[in-house]
Formats: structure tokens, C-alpha cells, sequence
């Protein structure tokens, strides 16, 4: 049996209509999705709501938004999971990213960070070496749930963020043929590794299971050992710090 | 946005607000944000205890006045609820460095519940202390 929904949409297109929620009453079925209600709405009620969908299964990561607060996948998200009959839905874009139009956001920032750490992309069926080294981050699909998740992120929009430290991390483990120097810079910095405030939430919302928070304290080691080695005049920081 | 990954967005102070938003947010989350307010409670505590000790500069008698106004219930209480907030803040202190040094990472959860068990034992012994005189 169809429930009758509330979703409160978050409505906005590049500063020129000013952010507000427009309500639509929505009959869904509760084993059927958000994102199957919001595509209902954009198909029944109003074409002009943008939002991101491809894959519907998950790997994509483009259809995810923050679903009553908390950052979602809305294509795998059931409305049984997040709301009753009669209830309320408040569907709004990501944090922490500029907002394109509605629940659009552009999440190019991140894309240029996974860049800047050499973007390791790694399925897990890749042998990856010691089994310690194993972590589910090689299945991330660059979604962004976790920067918008991240509180620092908030308030430091120069911190590089949950998902590209962890690529970071990823990409000094094993570095695959890539110049990990710059990297390890990078990680180095004030705004990188030292700002996490280790709120564990990236990992909390990552659909892919995937450790962010893990793989930051695993490079803070690194970094910790590097520095210590450097007094010493020895590592690879002492190594770039005398050119 | 940038080319070079950073966004273009005016910093928002205001945002620094949210930090205190652990609505639907996971153990972490309400450990972080609780450590920020323990954290600007202390720091208020610092500047009214520093005014407390100016006391001293009228002489003893106001000093011993204050005091016994210190030992009333209601500022017992008081005490019973800086004890907590420094526990609470301390021992999640302890166990940040702790999964900063990589350690417990995967445990974090129980790292913490272990730390705030702790901390209430030392809470009730503290508060019974305090009230026994
Ligand atoms: S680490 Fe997880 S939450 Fe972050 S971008 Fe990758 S898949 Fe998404």
C-alpha cells in the first residue's frame, strides 16, 4: 500500500531564485526510494527541480543529498528507512559545496583534490599487498557524502577533506608508480591531515563502507614517524626539506 | 569553484554553529561537538575563577566570606557539574590522542563508553567527597 508523503525540497538556482523548501505531498510505496519519490515530483508535479541520478545501484554516487539532515545515497535510501506514513521528508543538496541549482551541488573541488593525491582508483578485487593494508576505501565512488558530512568543512574551506586525505593515504601505501613527494607535502600541511578533528563522521555516512576518519590517523602515524625521523636528519621530510 | 579544488565561497563564521548540530550524527560526531562546548565552559570557568582569586586583594575576612558561600549546596552542585565537564572533556582528550596516534581506530566507540565509564566512577566518588565535606 502507497504512503503519502511530505517532501520539503530544497529549492535554489545560482543566487537568482533566493533558497527556500517547496513542499510536494507524494504517494510512494515505502519499500520504493527517495530518489524514486524525487524523480515522482520532477515527472508529476515539477520539471523544473534539478537533481543528480545515473547508476540507481549505488556506484555512481551522483544522486547523493542529505535526506533529513544526514548525507544519503537516494537511490538506495528506502522511505521506510527514513520517514512513516503521513511523515516528513526534508531533501536538501550536500554541504560544503558551491549549489549549482537545487539539490545540485558542484563537487568539482573534490575532484581537483583526488587529483592533486593522484586519484587512486583501485577496486578491491586488486591484490593489495599485506592484509593490514586492506582498507574499504578502494571502493570509493568520489560521492562527497563525506566531505559534507565533515563539521570541519564547515568552517575551513581550505581543509582538504575526508575523502582526498584518504586517497592520500591510499596513494603513499602504495604508491603504484606515482611521485608521492608532493604528496606527502600536501598531506603535511596546516589544512590537511592536522585539521581533522576526528568526528568520525565521514566514515559514519560513506555508502561504500569505506574508512576516511581510519585512513587520516594511519597517515597522522606517517607523518609523526616521518617528523620524528627528520630530527635525525633522516625520511623522506628531512629528505625534501634539504631539497 | 577554483580550478585548484578550492571552493570559491565566502568563509561563513556563522557555520561554526553547525559544529554543534549532532542531530541524527553518529558517536563521533556528539563527542566532538560536546567536546567544543566543555571546552568553551571551561574557558569561561578560567575567567570566573579569576576573578574568584581577585578576592584576595580585599583581605582576608571577604575571602573567608566567599568561601563559605563556596561550601552552600547550590555551589556544591556547582563543583559536581565542573568535575564533569572536566572529566568529560580530559578523557576525550586523552582518547583523541590516542586514535591520533593511529591506535584503536576501529574501537573508537568503545574507546570512548570505556573512558565515560570511567569518568562517572570518578564523578560519583568526587560528588560524594564534595557533600560529605
Ligand atoms: S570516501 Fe566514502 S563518502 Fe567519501 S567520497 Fe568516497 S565513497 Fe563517498
Amino acid at each position: 500500500m502507497a504512503w503519502q508523503v511530505q517532501f520539503r525540497v530544497f529549492r535554489s538556482s545560482r543566487g537568482e531564485v533566493p533558497a527556500h523548501f517547496d513542499p510536494f505531498t507524494v504517494e510512494i510505496k515505502p519499500d520504493e526510494t527517495v530518489l524514486d519519490g524525487i524523480e515522482r515530483i520532477w515527472a508529476f508535479q515539477d520539471r523544473t527541480l534539478t537533481f543528480r541520478h545515473a547508476c540507481h545501484h549505488a556506484s555512481c554516487g551522483s544522486c547523493a543529498m542529505r535526506v533529513n539532515g544526514v548525507e544519503k545515497l537516494s537511490c538506495v535510501t528506502y522511505i521506510q528507512d527514513v520517514t512513516s506514513d503521513g511523515g516528513t521528508l526534508v531533501v536538501e543538496p550536500l554541504r560544503n559545496f558551491p549549489i549549482v541549482s537545487d539539490l545540485v551541488v558542484d563537487v568539482s573541488p573534490m575532484f581537483h583534490r583526488m587529483h592533486e593525491v593522484g586519484m587512486p582508483i583501485i577496486r578491491s578485487a586488486e591484490p593489495l599487498g599485506k592484509p593490514e593494508n586492506f582498507n574499504c576505501f578502494e571502493n570509493c565512488i568520489e560521492c562527497g557524502m563525506c566531505v559534507s558530512a565533515c563539521p570541519v568543512m564547515l568552517t575551513s574551506n581550505q581543509y582538504l577533506g575526508p575523502a582526498a586525505l584518504a586517497a592520500a593515504q591510499r596513494t603513499i601505501a602504495e604508491p603504484r608508480g606515482v611521485d608521492v613527494r608532493s604528496i606527502w607535502q600536501l598531506a603535511d600541511d596546516e589544512n590537511s591531515v592536522w585539521r581533522c578533528h576526528t568526528a568520525f563522521e565521514c566514515g559514519e555516512v560513506c555508502p561504500s563502507n569505506g574508512d576516511p576518519a581510519g585512513a587520516i590517523m594511519a597517515l597522522r602515524r606517517r607523518l609523526i614517524l616521518e617528523r620524528i625521523k627528520s630530527l635525525f636528519g633522516r625520511g623522506i621530510l628531512a629528505r625534501q626539506r634539504g631539497g | 569553484m577554483t580550478g585548484n579544488g578550492q571552493h570559491n565561497t565566502a568563509l561563513r563564521w556563522g557555520d561554526s554553529v553547525r559544529w554543534f548540530d549532532a542531530r541524527r550524527r553518529g558517536l563521533g560526531m556528539w563527542a566532538f561537538a560536546l567536546n567544543r562546548i566543555t571546552g568553551v565552559l571551561l574557558m569561561i570557568y578560567l575567567l570566573v575563577h579569576f576573578v574568584n582569586i581577585s578576592v584576595l586583594y580585599l583581605g582576608e575576612t571577604a575571602w573567608n566570606q566567599l568561601m563559605d558561600l563556596f561550601r552552600m549546596p547550590p555551589f556544591l552542585i556547582f563543583d559536581v557539574a565542573l568535575v564533569l565537564v572536566l572529566l568529560y572533556h580530559g578523557l576525550n582528550g586523552i582518547r583523541l590522542v590516542i586514535l591520533a596516534l593511529d591506535i584503536g581506530v576501529a574501537q573508537q566507540k568503545r574507546i570512548f563508553w570505556g573512558l565515560m565509564a570511567f569518568g562517572t566512577v570518578v564523578a560519583v566518588f568526587t560528588a560524594f567527597g564534595l557533600f560529605r565535606g
